[in-house]
């Protein structure tokens, strides 16, 4: 797994929970203080386990962990690169969910090994729409979720996100658009 | 105006009559001309061809058809235009054009959105690129910066004394060769603390290290700042003055030295008492071709005259040619 994830639970951790937080975690967890590189390679099944170690630690699930990262990525100070960089997935919220079917081969041309897990979006009816998220990042559905409701508040949405357990290897979230505009929404400029 | 399905395809055009002059443009080129009614006007008045070199006419436009030319706008010089010619009805031209490798500018100046874009233009995907490769530049560049420090921390470590924050001997090393392969000359301190063990051994390793630390500062803040000072281990430390060969001026940096080491230094509530000797030794020009070693034999000798004296005292080491000529003269 790439470090670049790595270094994102670690901000959130630190920006949530505080950097004293944050070392005695690492000492506890990772033999002493510690912060990740985002661009060099870790074993992928770290990074599962610091969610789990985090949750373990706050008294949460780790699918709430999840989702309160997918949130802090794209709602914080430090999460507005990556707020922009999706939000050139389209002009308006629905045109931005129909790209996620490409968001890994988005994040791949801009980084070669982040190997996002594949994302594929389906109509269900008129206002609703499901998301399946693969299964090799398991819980990435949460994450998922977290960035998709901060994202509909960027664009100014009303939607509601409900997600599904995993079955035969994927999981689903389930989107149901209330209102296309029901806010401005934060600015977008193109550069 | 009204839309035509080139508004809709290719939103950057320009449609020009027989004559050069504007027909119709695009939503999006509008925009980047900024003019009330360009209808009517002649295609010169707002753009200029760069290349080909040459092009000042409407007829010398269309035998380009389907060759790239590149437009400067006369109202906004630094903004250049990717552009393509075809015929079109009625004797006229069109002009397709893009934004060209100045896109992400160009869309900052002219403050265009996503709806100025064909949603078949690939100008989105190239400014979603530009950004994640500046983020990725910045995680790279931060990497080296981090890397960068980590090895300036690790060379100070290599060349510093844990305890004192002096430098230490492998720094000596390097200092001494330095002096002697750029043929300066310099002077050579070496101290030893007079009393440490005893300290050590009533006191306990505690206040040793915290006289150490105390000796430590005194040394430093005796000396100018280009003079190095050097812990070699235990209660042994070096003074290196380079282009200093002045006796009286190396007697009296001694002196204030002992009176220094010699003030009372606490330490949980007890008291020690130390003090230190000096054995010096000059290095002039004529004697640089010996070596560091030999340097450092000569003021450990001098030390050594020091303690023979009763320690709390410094002395010069004497070189053999000098007490030669001496014993000719007497």
């Amino acid at each position: 797994m790439l470090g670049l994830i790595n270094k994102a639970i670690e901000n959130f951790a630190i920006d949530t929970y505080g950097k004293r937080f944050w070392n005695s975690f690492t000492r506890r967890h990772l033999n002493g203080e510690f912060t990740f590189e985002p661009l060099l390679e870790y074993e992928h099944a770290l990074t599962f386990r610091l969610i789990d170690w985090l949750a373990e630690a706050r008294s949460k699930t780790s699918a709430d962990i999840m989702e309160d990262i997918g949130t802090f990525l794209v709602s914080q100070r430090n999460g507005e690169a990556l707020r922009r960089l999706l939000r050139f997935g389209g002009a308006n919220f629905v045109e931005f969910i129909f790209s996620l079917d490409e968001l890994n081969e988005r994040s791949e041309i801009a980084l070669k090994d982040l190997n996002l897990p594949q994302l594929s979006v389906e109509r269900i009816n008129q206002n609703s729409v499901s998301v399946r998220v693969d299964q090799s990042w398991p819980g990435f559905e949460h994450v998922m979720a977290g960035i998709l409701h901060s994202l509909a508040d960027d664009y100014g949405a009303l939607v509601f996100i409900n997600v599904s357990p995993p079955e035969g290897g994927s999981a689903y979230l389930v989107l149901e658009l209330i209102q296309h505009h029901f806010t401005e929404g934060r600015k977008f400029s193109l550069a | 105006m009204t839309q035509t399905p080139y508004d809709i395809l290719c939103p950057f055009h320009i449609s020009l009559s027989a004559t050069g002059c504007i027909r119709h443009l695009g939503p999006s080129m509008a925009k980047l001309i900024k003019s009330e009614n360009p209808v009517g006007k002649h295609f010169f008045d707002f753009y200029s061809v760069e290349r080909p070199y040459g092009i000042v006419k409407t007829e010398q436009i269309l035998p380009l058809e389907g060759k790239k030319l590149l437009l400067a706008l006369n109202f906004a010089e630094e903004y250049r235009l990717k552009a393509v010619a075809a015929k079109a009805d009625e004797g006229g031209i069109i002009l397709n054009c893009s934004l060209g490798i100045g896109l992400q500018s160009a869309v900052q100046y002219f403050n265009l959105t996503y709806n100025d874009f064909a949603p078949s233009d690939l100008a989105i995907e190239m400014l979603y690129l530009l950004e994640a490769k500046a983020a990725i530049r910045k995680a790279s560049r931060d990497l080296t910066h981090r890397l960068q420090g980590a090895k300036v921390m690790a060379e100070e470590q290599a060349y510093s004394d844990a305890l004192t924050g002096l430098q230490n001997r492998r720094a000596l090393e390097v200092i001494l060769s330095r002096l002697i392969s750029s043929r300066v000359s310099f002077s050579l301190m070496q101290l030893d603390l007079d009393r440490f063990k005893n300290v050590n051994d009533t006191l306990g390793h505690a206040a040793g290290d915290h006289v150490l630390q105390k000796a430590a500062e005194v040394l430093q803040t005796v000396v100018r700042n280009e003079d190095a000072v050097i812990r070699l281990g235990g209660d042994e430390f070096v003074l290196v003055f380079a282009n200093l060969k002045d006796r009286r001026r190396l007697s009296i940096l001694s002196e204030r030295i002992i009176v220094e080491m010699q003030k009372p230094i606490f330490f949980d509530n007890q008291v020690c008492h130390i003090s230190a000797s000096i054995g010096i030794t000059t290095i002039t020009a004529d004697r640089l071709n010996n070596s560091a070693e030999n340097f450092l034999r000569e003021a450990d000798q001098a030390l050594y005259q020091s303690k023979a004296n009763g320690k709390s005292c410094y002395s010069f080491y004497e070189p053999v040619e000098a007490v030669l000529s001496e014993l000719k003269h007497m």
